[in-house]
C-alpha cells in the first residue's frame, strides 16, 4: 500500500507542473496588470518602476520561474480590484463558505442517491426504478443555477420555509437550499450507478449461494451485495465532489452566498484576472487531490487493485 | 452502404420468412441501428424535441412575434398573457421571441464547440493509440493535465481573457466576436474524454489482422489511421459527441449566466436567466421559460445519446 501511494503521488507531479504551466500561459496572455493597478492617469516613469518592482519587465522564462516559485509558496499573486489583497487569502475565505455548502450537498447526494439506488435495484422496472431513472435524466440536464432558482421559487417564495437569500455565519437555514440544489443534481448520477452496480453484483454466484442458504432478501442486498457494489460508487462520488464545487460557482450568486462562486463572479465583473486564474489553479489542485484520495480508497476497498498494480 | 443492405432485408415480407419454417430465425437479421433507435420512444421524443428547437432557431426571424431587441415601453415585466405568451422582461422585451432567438446561440455553440472538440480529441486519440510509446506518453500526460482542470473554470478563464467590446453587427451571430470566444473556450477544454475513448478503441483495433494487412501492403500511417482505423471507432464517437453537445449547451448557459456569454442585446438562455436574477422571486416567468428551454434541449441530447449508445452497441445486436 505504501509504495502504491508513493507512486500515485509521483505520477501527479507532471500533471501539476502542466497545470501550473497552463495557468502561467493564461495569466501571461492576459497581459501586465500594471496599467489596471495604477489607473488611467499613471505616468510612464511610475509604470516602469512598478513593472520592475513586480517583475513584469523580465523575459518570459524568468517570469515563468518566478511564477512556479510563488506557486510553490502558495502565493497566487495580488488582486487588482481589491487594492492588491492577496489572491490566496481571497480564495481561502471564499472556499471556507463554499466547502460548507458542498459538504451538505455530499451528505444529501449520498444518502438520497444510495437510498434511491438500493430501492431501484430491489425492484428493478418498478415505479420506483422508473421514476428514479426519470429523475436521473433530469438531474444531469439541469443547469445548477436554474435548479437553485426553482427551489427558491418553491420553498422560499411559495412555501416560505427558508429565507430568500443572503448569508449569516451560524445560520444553517441559509445553507439548506444551496446544498439541496447541488445535492439533488449529483443524487442523479449516484442513484443510477448504485442501482446498476447492485444489479450486476446481484447476478453473481456468491449471491446465489447466499440466497440458497436462505438469507433474507434485505440481508442479501445490504449485507452481501452492497459492499461490493460500493467500489465504483466511491469513484463517482469523488468526481462528483469536484463537479459540486463547479456547480457551487454557478449557484452561489443565486443565493447571494459569499463563497468562491461569488468571488469568481465578482472578479469576472471587474476583470480581475489574477483572481480568476488563481481559482482555476486552486480548483485543479483540489481535483488532483480528490483523484488521489479516490484512488487510495479504491485500493482500500478492493484489494485486487493493489495486488494487480 | 450497410443501411441499404439492411433495407432490402427488412423489405422482405414477414410471411415469406414464415414459409421456410425453422430457417426463419437464421435468416432474420438484427434490426438496423436506426430502427432500434427510433423504435425507442425516448429517443424518438428526444429527436422530435430537437427538430422543434432547430426549427425555432432557424425560423426565429419569421416565427417570433417581436424582434428580440424591441423594448416595448410601458409593458415592462408583464406576466404571460395573450399578446406575450411568455411575458416580458425588465426592458419590455418579449420573452417568447428571445427564447426563440436564444435557441440559435445554444444550438450553434453546442454543436460547433463539439465539432472543435472532436477535431482535437479524435486526432490526438488516434495518434496516441496508433503510435504508442513516447508519443502516447506525452499526449496522454497532456490530456491528463487539461482534464485536471474543472472544465467550466478553464472555459471561464479563457473567456475572461477577452475584453468585451460592443459587436458591430449584433444581428449576425457569427459576426459577433463573443460567439467565437465561446466556441473556442468550450471546444478547447472539452476534448479530453473523446481523446481517451478513441485511444482505447484504437488500441484494440490496431491489433486486428486487417490493420496488419494494410500495413503489409505498404499503407502510410496517416492513411491507415484515418481510412482503416477511424471508421471502426465511429459508434462511440457519435455517442460521445451527442452527449457532449448537451454538455456544451450547459457550459454555454453557465458562462452566459456569469456574464461571459454572447454580447447583449442578442439573447441567450443563460443570459436571460442571469437578467432574471434580481426579479424572478416576484416575476417567475423571467426564469422559468428560458430555464425550461435549456433543460428540454439538454435532456433531449442526453436521451438521444443514450438511445444511440443502445442502438449502436454491437453487444445489443442479438
Amino acid at each position: 500500500m505504501g509504495t502504491y501511494i508513493l507512486r500515485r503521488l509521483l505520477q501527479t507531479i507532471p500533471v501539476l507542473f502542466g497545470v501550473a504551466t497552463i495557468a502561467f500561459l493564461l495569466s501571461d496572455l492576459s497581459g501586465s496588470p500594471v496599467r489596471q493597478l495604477m489607473g488611467q492617469h499613471a505616468n510612464p516613469e511610475m509604470m516602469k518602476r512598478v513593472s520592475a518592482h513586480l517583475g513584469f519587465d523580465k523575459p518570459m522564462h524568468v517570469r515563468f520561474a518566478n511564477h512556479i516559485l510563488h506557486l510553490l509558496q502558495g502565493d497566487l499573486g495580488a488582486s487588482i480590484s481589491k487594492d492588491g489583497k492577496s489572491v490566496t487569502t481571497i480564495i481561502l475565505d471564499g472556499l471556507a463558505v463554499t466547502i460548507k455548502i458542498t459538504m451538505g450537498a455530499v451528505v444529501i447526494a449520498t444518502t438520497l442517491g444510495i437510498g434511491l439506488g438500493i430501492f431501484s435495484a430491489w425492484r428493478p422496472r418498478s415505479w420506483i426504478d422508473y421514476s428514479s431513472s426519470v429523475f436521473a435524466s433530469l438531474g444531469i440536464s439541469f443547469p445548477a443555477f436554474f435548479m437553485g432558482m426553482l427551489l427558491l421559487l418553491i420553498f422560499s417564495v411559495k412555501l416560505q420555509w427558508f429565507p430568500i437569500g443572503g448569508y449569516e455565519a451560524g445560520y444553517i437555514s441559509n445553507l439548506v437550499l444551496p446544498s439541496l440544489t447541488l445535492g439533488l443534481l449529483s443524487t442523479a448520477s449516484i442513484s443510477r450507478l448504485t442501482r446498476n452496480c447492485l444489479l450486476e453484483t446481484l447476478s453473481s454466484d456468491y449471491i446465489r449461494s447466499a440466497r440458497a442458504k436462505g438469507r433474507g432478501e434485505w440481508r442479501v442486498l445490504l449485507g452481501h451485495a452492497f459492499p461490493n457494489a460500493l467500489v465504483p460508487v466511491v469513484t463517482v462520488m469523488g468526481s462528483d465532489f469536484a463537479a459540486l464545487l463547479t456547480g457551487a460557482v454557478l449557484t452561489e450568486t443565486v443565493f447571494q452566498i459569499p463563497g468562491i462562486g461569488s468571488v469568481i463572479a465578482e472578479a469576472i465583473f471587474q476583470h480581475d484576472l489574477p483572481v480568476v486564474m488563481g481559482c482555476c489553479v486552486v480548483f485543479a489542485l483540489i481535483f488532483v487531490m480528490i483523484n488521489i484520495v479516490v484512488d487510495m480508497l479504491y485500493a482500500f476497498l478492493d484489494p485486487r487493485i493493489r495486488h494487480a498494480d | 452502404m450497410p443501411i441499404e443492405h439492411a433495407r432490402t432485408v427488412s423489405a422482405v415480407p414477414p410471411n415469406m420468412g414464415a414459409s421456410t419454417g425453422g430457417e426463419e430465425e437464421l435468416v432474420r437479421r438484427p434490426a438496423t441501428w436506426w430502427v432500434r433507435l427510433f423504435g425507442n420512444s425516448r429517443s424518438l421524443t428526444a429527436t422530435g424535441i430537437l427538430f422543434f428547437m432547430l426549427l425555432l432557431a432557424l425560423a426565429a426571424g419569421t416565427l417570433a412575434p417581436y424582434n428580440y431587441k424591441d423594448q416595448l415601453r410601458g409593458s415592462e415585466l408583464v406576466g404571460p398573457c395573450a399578446s406575450h405568451f411568455f411575458g416580458t422582461d425588465y426592458l419590455g422585451r418579449d420573452i417568447l421571441s428571445r427564447v426563440m432567438y436564444g435557441a440559435r446561440v445554444s444550438l450553434l455553440i453546442g454543436i460547433s464547440a463539439t465539432v472543435l472538440s472532436l477535431l482535437i480529441g479524435v486526432t490526438l486519440g488516434l495518434c496516441s493509440g496508433y503510435f504508442g510509446g513516447k508519443i502516447d506518453a506525452v499526449l496522454m500526460r497532456f490530456t491528463d493535465t487539461i482534464a485536471a482542470f474543472p472544465t467550466l473554470l478553464l472555459a471561464i478563464a479563457i473567456t475572461a481573457l477577452y475584453k468585451r467590446t460592443p459587436a458591430e453587427n449584433p444581428d449576425l451571430l457569427v459576426a459577433n466576436p463573443s460567439f467565437w470566444i465561446l466556441f473556442f473556450a468550450l471546444g478547447v477544454v472539452g476534448w479530453t474524454g473523446i481523446a481517451r475513448v478513441v485511444r482505447a478503441q484504437v488500441l484494440t483495433i490496431k491489433t486486428l489482422d486487417y490493420v496488419t494487412a494494410a500495413q503489409a501492403l505498404g499503407g502510410g500511417s496517416g492513411r491507415i489511421m484515418f481510412r482503416h482505423v477511424l471508421p471502426n471507432c465511429v459508434a462511440p464517437i457519435i455517442v460521445l459527441a451527442t452527449l457532449s453537445i448537451g454538455g456544451n449547451i450547459l457550459g454555454e448557459a453557465g458562462l452566459s449566466f456569469l456574464g461571459l456569454g454572447i454580447q447583449e442585446p442578442f439573447p441567450s438562455w443563460g443570459g436571460m436567466l442571469s437578467d432574471a436574477k434580481s426579479y424572478f422571486e416576484t416575476q417567475w416567468w423571467l426564469a422559468v421559460f428560458p430555464g425550461t428551454a435549456i433543460v428540454l434541449t439538454v435532456l433531449s441530447f442526453n436521451l438521444l445519446g443514450d438511445g444511440l449508445r443502445d442502438a449502436l452497441d454491437p453487444k445489443a445486436m442479438k
